[in-house]
Protein backbone atom coordinates (compact mmCIF):
# COMPACT_ATOMS: atom_id res chain seq x y z
CA UNK A 1 0.00 0.00 0.00
CA UNK A 2 2.92 2.51 1.15
CA UNK A 3 4.76 1.26 -1.88
CA UNK A 4 1.62 2.02 -4.28
CA UNK A 5 1.05 5.43 -2.66
CA UNK A 6 4.90 6.49 -3.18
CA UNK A 7 4.82 5.23 -6.76
CA UNK A 8 1.69 7.18 -7.04
CA UNK A 9 3.56 10.10 -5.53
CA UNK A 10 6.21 10.11 -7.45
CA UNK A 11 4.52 9.87 -10.93
CA UNK A 12 2.47 13.01 -9.75
CA UNK A 13 5.46 14.83 -9.19
CA UNK A 14 6.87 14.09 -12.11
CA UNK A 15 3.64 15.00 -14.38
CA UNK A 16 3.39 18.70 -12.00
CA UNK A 17 7.16 19.34 -13.02
CA UNK A 18 6.52 18.35 -16.40
CA UNK A 19 3.37 21.05 -16.76
CA UNK A 20 6.01 23.62 -15.46
CA UNK A 21 6.98 23.98 -19.15
CA UNK A 22 3.00 24.98 -19.87
CA UNK A 23 3.49 28.17 -17.80
CA UNK A 24 6.67 29.28 -18.50
CA UNK A 25 6.11 33.03 -19.08
CA UNK A 26 7.35 35.21 -21.99
CA UNK A 27 10.04 37.88 -21.60
CA UNK A 28 10.00 41.12 -22.98
CA UNK A 29 13.48 42.20 -24.44
CA UNK A 30 14.79 44.98 -22.33
CA UNK A 31 15.24 48.40 -23.51
CA UNK A 32 19.19 47.78 -23.48
CA UNK A 33 18.81 44.96 -25.88
CA UNK A 34 16.76 46.83 -28.14
CA UNK A 35 19.33 49.24 -28.10
CA UNK A 36 22.41 47.19 -28.90
CA UNK A 37 20.50 45.50 -31.33
CA UNK A 38 19.34 48.94 -33.61
CA UNK A 39 23.35 49.77 -33.16
CA UNK A 40 24.18 46.89 -35.25
CA UNK A 41 24.16 48.41 -38.86
CA UNK A 42 26.27 51.23 -37.38
CA UNK A 43 28.69 48.79 -35.65
CA UNK A 44 28.86 46.50 -38.86
CA UNK A 45 29.71 49.55 -40.95
CA UNK A 46 32.09 50.69 -38.26
CA UNK A 47 33.72 47.08 -38.67
CA UNK A 48 34.25 47.91 -42.50
CA UNK A 49 35.62 51.00 -41.72
CA UNK A 50 37.85 50.18 -39.33
CA UNK A 51 41.01 49.37 -42.06
CA UNK A 52 42.32 52.66 -43.22
CA UNK A 53 41.90 53.41 -46.70
CA UNK A 54 45.11 54.41 -47.29
CA UNK A 55 46.28 50.66 -46.28
CA UNK A 56 43.51 48.83 -48.35
CA UNK A 57 45.07 51.18 -51.20
CA UNK A 58 48.52 50.21 -50.77
CA UNK A 59 47.54 46.41 -50.15
CA UNK A 60 46.07 46.84 -53.40
CA UNK A 61 48.95 48.74 -55.14
CA UNK A 62 51.18 45.73 -53.74
CA UNK A 63 48.95 43.16 -54.92
CA UNK A 64 48.81 44.94 -58.68
CA UNK A 65 53.02 45.18 -58.53
CA UNK A 66 53.50 41.43 -57.57
CA UNK A 67 51.27 40.42 -60.86
CA UNK A 68 52.88 42.60 -63.27
CA UNK A 69 56.35 41.35 -62.08
CA UNK A 70 55.07 38.16 -62.40
CA UNK A 71 53.99 38.86 -65.57
CA UNK A 72 57.16 40.39 -66.90
CA UNK A 73 59.43 37.95 -65.56
CA UNK A 74 57.08 35.31 -67.19
CA UNK A 75 57.32 36.99 -70.68
CA UNK A 76 61.08 37.49 -70.16
CA UNK A 77 61.21 33.83 -69.04
CA UNK A 78 59.38 32.61 -72.63
CA UNK A 79 61.61 34.85 -74.31
CA UNK A 80 65.14 33.06 -73.13
CA UNK A 81 63.69 29.98 -73.74
CA UNK A 82 62.60 30.30 -77.30
CA UNK A 83 66.16 32.01 -77.64
CA UNK A 84 68.08 29.07 -76.58
CA UNK A 85 66.12 27.07 -78.27
CA UNK A 86 66.93 28.50 -81.64
CA UNK A 87 70.78 28.43 -80.96
CA UNK A 88 70.88 24.98 -80.22
CA UNK A 89 69.28 24.42 -83.77
CA UNK A 90 71.65 26.62 -85.42
CA UNK A 91 74.68 25.25 -83.74
CA UNK A 92 73.42 21.59 -84.58
CA UNK A 93 73.13 22.80 -88.28
CA UNK A 94 76.30 24.02 -88.63
CA UNK A 95 77.61 20.82 -87.39
CA UNK A 96 75.94 18.68 -90.10
CA UNK A 97 77.74 20.95 -92.76
CA UNK A 98 81.14 20.05 -91.07
CA UNK A 99 79.56 16.73 -91.65
CA UNK B 1 -0.63 46.17 -18.30
CA UNK B 2 2.03 46.39 -21.32
CA UNK B 3 -0.02 47.75 -24.34
CA UNK B 4 0.72 45.08 -27.35
CA UNK B 5 3.13 46.87 -30.02
CA UNK B 6 2.44 47.20 -33.27
CA UNK B 7 4.75 45.22 -35.56
CA UNK B 8 4.93 45.19 -38.97
CA UNK B 9 4.30 41.80 -40.87
CA UNK B 10 6.50 39.75 -42.73
CA UNK B 11 6.12 41.21 -46.49
CA UNK B 12 6.28 44.78 -45.03
CA UNK B 13 9.53 44.55 -43.43
CA UNK B 14 10.86 42.64 -46.36
CA UNK B 15 9.52 45.33 -48.49
CA UNK B 16 10.70 48.11 -46.12
CA UNK B 17 14.22 45.88 -46.21
CA UNK B 18 14.28 45.97 -49.74
CA UNK B 19 13.77 50.04 -49.97
CA UNK B 20 16.24 51.12 -46.87
CA UNK B 21 18.48 47.94 -45.05
CA UNK B 22 18.80 49.76 -42.07
CA UNK B 23 15.17 51.00 -41.45
CA UNK B 24 14.28 47.81 -42.32
CA UNK B 25 15.92 46.24 -40.36
CA UNK B 26 15.06 48.32 -37.47
CA UNK B 27 11.39 47.02 -38.10
CA UNK B 28 12.82 43.72 -38.40
CA UNK B 29 14.61 44.50 -34.85
CA UNK B 30 10.99 45.55 -33.82
CA UNK B 31 8.77 42.25 -35.06
CA UNK B 32 11.05 39.39 -33.72
CA UNK B 33 13.63 41.08 -30.73
CA UNK B 34 11.95 39.55 -28.09
CA UNK B 35 10.81 36.34 -30.01
CA UNK B 36 14.49 35.57 -30.67
CA UNK B 37 15.14 36.29 -27.40
CA UNK B 38 13.15 34.24 -25.39
CA UNK B 39 14.12 31.45 -27.47
CA UNK B 40 17.91 31.80 -26.50
CA UNK B 41 16.89 32.49 -23.07
CA UNK B 42 15.13 29.28 -22.94
CA UNK B 43 17.62 27.13 -24.75
CA UNK B 44 20.78 28.89 -22.44
CA UNK B 45 18.68 29.99 -19.28
CA UNK B 46 20.30 32.94 -18.58
CA UNK B 47 19.48 36.27 -19.16
CA UNK B 48 23.19 37.67 -20.03
CA UNK B 49 23.84 35.11 -22.41
CA UNK B 50 20.50 34.98 -24.14
CA UNK B 51 21.06 38.81 -24.48
CA UNK B 52 24.53 38.47 -25.91
CA UNK B 53 23.51 35.64 -28.34
CA UNK B 54 20.63 37.57 -29.55
CA UNK B 55 22.97 40.16 -30.56
CA UNK B 56 24.89 37.96 -32.05
CA UNK B 57 21.93 36.30 -34.11
CA UNK B 58 20.51 40.01 -35.34
CA UNK B 59 24.11 40.64 -36.19
CA UNK B 60 24.20 37.76 -38.44
CA UNK B 61 21.32 37.99 -39.84
CA UNK B 62 21.89 41.72 -40.60
CA UNK B 63 25.15 40.75 -42.40
CA UNK B 64 23.32 38.14 -44.65
CA UNK B 65 20.06 39.42 -45.65
CA UNK B 66 21.44 39.73 -49.06
CA UNK B 67 21.15 35.59 -48.92
CA UNK B 68 17.84 35.71 -47.83
CA UNK B 69 15.84 34.20 -50.96
CA UNK B 70 12.42 34.04 -49.95
CA UNK B 71 12.31 30.64 -50.58
CA UNK B 72 11.52 29.82 -46.51
CA UNK B 73 9.27 32.09 -44.31
CA UNK B 74 11.61 35.18 -42.69
CA UNK B 75 10.36 33.92 -39.69
CA UNK B 76 11.56 30.11 -40.13
CA UNK B 77 14.74 31.43 -41.73
CA UNK B 78 15.24 34.06 -38.58
CA UNK B 79 14.89 31.18 -35.98
CA UNK B 80 17.11 28.72 -38.25
CA UNK B 81 19.84 31.34 -37.85
CA UNK B 82 19.18 31.68 -33.78
CA UNK B 83 19.21 28.00 -33.23
CA UNK B 84 22.49 27.10 -35.27
CA UNK B 85 23.92 29.79 -33.16
CA UNK B 86 22.35 28.45 -29.98
CA UNK B 87 23.99 25.30 -31.12
CA UNK B 88 27.54 26.68 -31.53
CA UNK B 89 27.29 28.94 -27.81
CA UNK B 90 26.27 25.30 -26.23
CA UNK B 91 28.58 23.38 -27.61
CA UNK B 92 31.38 25.49 -27.23
CA UNK B 93 29.84 26.07 -23.04
CA UNK B 94 29.70 22.30 -23.22
CA UNK B 95 33.84 21.90 -24.90
CA UNK B 96 34.61 24.20 -21.70
CA UNK B 97 32.80 22.04 -19.31
CA UNK B 98 33.74 18.84 -20.17
CA UNK B 99 36.74 19.64 -22.30
CA UNK B 100 35.48 17.36 -25.07
CA UNK B 101 35.65 13.90 -24.16
CA UNK B 102 31.68 13.22 -23.77
CA UNK B 103 29.55 12.09 -26.58
CA UNK B 104 25.65 12.55 -26.62
CA UNK B 105 25.40 8.75 -26.35
CA UNK B 106 27.20 9.19 -22.79
CA UNK B 107 24.66 12.15 -22.12
CA UNK B 108 22.06 9.73 -22.67
CA UNK B 109 22.89 8.10 -19.74
CA UNK B 110 24.18 10.45 -17.48
CA UNK B 111 21.91 11.48 -14.14
CA UNK B 112 20.96 14.84 -13.11
CA UNK B 113 23.54 17.42 -11.05
CA UNK B 114 20.78 18.31 -8.49
CA UNK B 115 23.88 21.67 -8.01
CA UNK B 116 22.73 22.54 -11.16
CA UNK B 117 19.06 24.09 -9.57
CA UNK B 118 20.87 26.73 -7.13
CA UNK B 119 22.48 28.31 -10.91
CA UNK B 120 18.84 28.62 -12.23
CA UNK B 121 18.16 31.99 -13.71
CA UNK B 122 14.82 32.20 -16.07
CA UNK B 123 12.88 35.15 -15.64
CA UNK B 124 10.08 33.69 -17.09
CA UNK B 125 9.84 31.43 -14.69
CA UNK B 126 7.29 32.24 -11.63
CA UNK B 127 8.89 32.06 -8.05
CA UNK B 128 6.84 29.50 -6.69
CA UNK B 129 7.42 27.09 -9.67
CA UNK B 130 11.09 28.11 -9.70
CA UNK B 131 12.66 24.66 -8.01
CA UNK B 132 10.30 23.02 -10.18
CA UNK B 133 11.11 24.19 -13.42
CA UNK B 134 15.30 24.27 -12.25
CA UNK B 135 14.91 20.10 -12.24
CA UNK B 136 12.65 20.38 -15.52
CA UNK B 137 15.36 21.99 -17.42
CA UNK B 138 17.93 20.06 -15.85
CA UNK B 139 16.25 17.17 -17.09
CA UNK B 140 16.11 18.40 -20.47
CA UNK B 141 19.87 19.45 -20.65
CA UNK B 142 19.74 15.67 -20.47
CA UNK B 143 18.28 14.59 -23.63
CA UNK B 144 20.04 14.51 -26.80
CA UNK B 145 20.35 17.74 -28.86
CA UNK B 146 17.21 17.32 -31.45
CA UNK B 147 14.89 16.14 -28.87
CA UNK B 148 16.06 19.04 -26.20
CA UNK B 149 15.38 21.34 -29.16
CA UNK B 150 12.21 20.13 -30.32
CA UNK B 151 11.07 19.60 -26.87
CA UNK B 152 12.25 23.57 -26.39
CA UNK B 153 10.83 24.68 -29.04
CA UNK B 154 7.31 22.91 -29.16
CA UNK B 155 6.16 22.48 -25.37
CA UNK B 156 7.80 25.55 -23.92
CA UNK B 157 7.38 28.45 -26.56
CA UNK B 158 4.27 26.36 -27.84
CA UNK B 159 5.31 25.81 -31.66
CA UNK B 160 3.53 23.64 -34.23
CA UNK B 161 4.87 20.36 -35.32
CA UNK B 162 5.23 22.23 -38.55
CA UNK B 163 6.99 24.90 -37.02
CA UNK B 164 9.42 23.01 -35.51
CA UNK B 165 10.05 20.69 -38.86
CA UNK B 166 10.72 23.91 -41.02
CA UNK B 167 13.08 25.44 -38.11
CA UNK B 168 15.18 22.31 -37.69
CA UNK B 169 14.94 21.25 -41.04
CA UNK B 170 13.06 17.45 -40.89
CA UNK B 171 10.20 15.99 -41.53
CA UNK B 172 7.07 15.87 -39.44
CA UNK B 173 7.15 12.73 -38.56
CA UNK B 174 10.94 13.10 -37.78
CA UNK B 175 10.18 16.02 -35.11
CA UNK B 176 7.41 13.57 -33.62
CA UNK B 177 9.16 10.91 -32.93
CA UNK B 178 11.89 13.36 -31.25
CA UNK B 179 9.09 14.74 -29.01
CA UNK B 180 7.66 11.02 -28.20
CA UNK B 181 11.02 10.07 -27.18
CA UNK B 182 12.36 13.47 -25.55
CA UNK B 183 8.76 12.54 -23.42
CA UNK B 184 9.83 9.32 -22.13
CA UNK B 185 13.36 10.14 -21.80
CA UNK B 186 12.07 13.19 -19.36
CA UNK B 187 9.55 10.84 -17.28
CA UNK B 188 12.66 8.24 -16.98
CA UNK B 189 15.12 11.02 -15.63
CA UNK B 190 11.81 12.93 -13.70
CA UNK B 191 11.27 9.05 -11.88
CA UNK B 192 14.24 8.43 -11.25
CA UNK B 193 15.05 11.85 -9.37
CA UNK B 194 12.07 11.44 -7.55
CA UNK B 195 12.53 8.46 -6.18
CA UNK B 196 16.33 9.46 -4.92
CA UNK B 197 14.85 12.86 -3.37
CA UNK B 198 11.32 11.84 -2.09
CA UNK B 199 12.38 9.82 0.54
Amino acid sequence: MATNDSMNRIERESEQTLNVANRIERVAASDALMDRLKQIPTSVKQTYDTVPKKVVWAVAASIALLIVLNVVSAKNYSEEKVNSQTEQTNSYFDYLKTV
Amino acid sequence: MMKPAMHLDDHSILLSLANDKERGFNHLVDAYASRVFNTCLNLLRNREDAEDLTQEVFTSIYTSLDSFEGNSKLSTWIYAIAINKSKEFLRKKTRKKRFGFHTEIEQEDSHFVPSAVIEFHHPGVELEDKERAAILFNAIDQLAENQRLAYTLNKIEGRSYQEVAEILDLSVSSVESLLFRAKQRLQKLLKEYYEENLK
